[in-house]
């Protein structure tokens, strides 16, 4: 059987040495390699190959995007220098990752583990699911996010955002260029978001403190925020208790 | 301990001369004022005062372990009274004694003798007051100028443990990466990768061995700055390219040493990791009015996003020239359209 594949890597040596260590699978056939976050997410999507070997830092998207936006999930193996992110990796029990500089044993480890989950999965079922919510660096906030809007992908920087809503299984992103919608949960947010900056204010709502005007009353008890171009966003009490001490109001 | 009138000759000069004085007017009172002959008011003048300029040495003591002892007042209190009793007592048989020596039959003498004890306690008292204060004060003048000499040193160790810990600290990320494209080099170009790790030796020792205060020449700090590059470009191969226009003149000049790289570095960083496209970093300098001048600019891809660690580097050279050279805005950068500039300024009348 024929595994089809494709490397993502923005350096050359790094590309050359998967290759180099390639030769020895002759059922592995490297249909294209890319060195960049757009052309790699791009290539996953068109070529649909069942194992992609990726680094995680590089141009426009990061590996971890790519995966968080993939329509075809193939067997993923990382490659990267940043340990950080190694580590997690390993404890979501990913199909493996590789910390630069590899051995060759190491790097034949790896992808014997691979064909064998592929083997075992010939119905295309994702296989890195797990990795997803782990595979990120928890000690530093989230300070972008990828979304797919239409056939384009964008980037947004996190300070973009003027507010968070919920939205079904979905969480809609207000910016001033228009709203983006993610598949991902509030708490995912309100967790990985700089909590000096984000506060969820609202079951339904996480907002942008920068971009606050003034806080008014509702009613008796109930306050609402209004925001730089003039929304209005209810604050439960709780929410407001954060937004007070977030503020020092 | 040192003793404050032994600490030179000077000092004990004065402290000599003061009591010389004293006996002058103690004799002069006794001739003056109770008409006693002037070999007895001299005789007097002298043995006591020489006595009690004898003994006030020794109170020195009493105050410099009462700085070591931090006992209550109460606890000096009673010290001082033990030790003045004691120096009365002492002063005084020991100074009727030695004149009894003397004092043959003058009447006149023998019946002020007789009446001078109240005197003495009180002159004694009173020297001993005037000695103790003036010793309470040297101590405490010795006490500020050791505090403020320990300050200093201190000082200079915050300065210099700052400039270490802002001093660039090789990038992990930087190395592990090397070691990958050498890793690959070994199987696909051998010759290149033996070129590769004599650079990135060179490199590494340049960055360990120079002291974060130290000052380099510019050509030194270039050469590391190329070195750099020229490793990075294994990495990117011809997405980075580097210019220098640097003059002769320019190259002499010292600098700080490692200060050139980190914004190298943060140029590749934000330049080359987060672009496609072919990234150019161009160095200028120029050197007038006492201080040189060192621009480094590069292209950047503005629809990259931020991305961690921004800024850093930057900040840590700013910080690092502040320090060094106690003058701010020695570091400006601009961010214009696609284009990244810094300039760096070191004085050079120093």
């Amino acid at each position: 059987m024929e595994i089809r594949a494709i490397i993502i890597e923005d350096e050359k040596p790094a590309t050359d040495l998967l290759l180099h260590y390639l030769k020895s699978f002759s059922q592995i056939s490297i249909l294209g390699t890319f060195s960049d976050g757009f052309s790699g997410l791009k290539a996953i999507n068109e070529i649909k190959p069942q194992l992609v070997f990726m680094d995680i830092q590089m141009p426009k998207l990061t590996g971890l995007e790519i995966l968080e936006l993939l329509e075809h999930k193939p067997a993923i193996i990382f490659t990267t220098a940043f340990d950080q992110y190694a580590v997690k990796a390993f404890e979501a029990n990913a199909i493996d990752y590789l910390l630069k500089p590899f051995s060759s044993d190491r790097f034949a480890n790896a992808v014997n583990k691979a064909l064998e989950k592929i083997s075992q999965n010939q119905n295309n079922q994702p296989i890195i699911n797990s990795a997803l919510t782990v595979l990120e660096p928890n000690q530093s906030k989230m300070e972008r996010i990828a979304v797919r809007s239409g056939s384009k992908i964008q980037v947004i920087p996190v300070e973009d955002i003027l507010y968070f809503e919920a939205d079904g299984d979905y969480v809609k992103m207000h910016t001033k260029a228009g709203n983006f919608l993610k598949e991902k949960t509030m708490k995912y947010f309100e967790t990985h978001l700089d909590s000096a900056k984000f506060i969820r204010i609202h079951r339904t709502y996480i907002l942008n403190v920068e971009t606050i005007l003034r806080v008014e009353y509702y009613d008796k008890e109930n306050h609402v925020a209004v925001l730089n171009n003039n929304e209005k966003l209810k604050i439960s009490s709780s929410g407001y208790k954060l937004l007070k001490s977030a503020i020092n109001l | 301990m040192n003793h404050p009138f032994f600490k030179s000759l000077q000092h004990f000069l004065i402290y000599a001369g003061a009591w010389l004085m004293v006996t002058v007017i103690h004799a002069s009172v006794l001739l003056f004022f109770y008409d006693i002959p002037f070999v007895f008011s001299l005789l007097d003048g002298f043995i006591f005062n020489t006595l009690f300029a004898f003994f006030g040495l020794s109170l020195w003591y009493v105050v410099a372990h009462s700085r070591y002892n931090k006992s209550p007042m109460l606890n000096g209190f009673t010290t001082h009274i033990t030790s003045v009793t004691l120096l009365l007592l002492i002063w005084i048989s020991l100074g009727d004694f030695i004149l009894s020596l003397f004092s043959g039959n003058n009447i006149m003498y023998d019946k002020f003798l007789s009446t001078a004890l109240p005197w003495r306690i009180i002159s004694g008292i009173f020297y001993y007051s005037i000695l103790i204060l003036i010793y309470y004060i040297i101590n405490y003048y010795n006490d500020l100028q050791e505090r403020s000499i320990r300050e200093a040193r201190l000082n200079e160790i915050i300065r210099t443990t700052e400039l270490d810990l802002l001093k660039s600290q090789i990038n992990p990320h930087f190395l592990f990466n090397s070691l990958n494209s050498i890793s690959s080099l070994t199987i696909t170009n051998p010759g290149k990768a033996q070129e590769m790790i004599i650079k990135l030796s060179d490199f590494l020792r340049y960055t360990i061995s120079q002291d974060s205060s130290s000052l380099v020449s510019l050509k030194e700090e270039i050469e590391n700055a190329k070195r750099y590059l020229e490793i990075e470009q294994i990495r990117f191969g011809n997405k980075l390219q580097h210019i220098f226009n640097v003059s002769d003149k320019c190259l002499e000049k010292l600098v700080p040493a490692m200060i050139l790289q980190p914004l190298f570095e943060n140029a590749v960083k934000h330049g080359v990791y987060e672009s496609t496209e072919l990234v150019i970093i161009t160095t200028n300098c120029i050197s007038e009015n006492g201080s040189l001048k060192i621009n480094i600019t590069n292209n950047f891809d503005p629809e990259a996003k931020s991305r961690q660690g921004t800024g850093l580097g930057i900040k840590n050279i700013s910080e690092r020239l502040k320090l060094m050279f106690q003058q701010n805005n020695l570091l400006n950068f601009n961010k214009e359209k696609n284009i990244f500039t810094v300039e760096i300024q070191i004085p050079q009348n120093i």
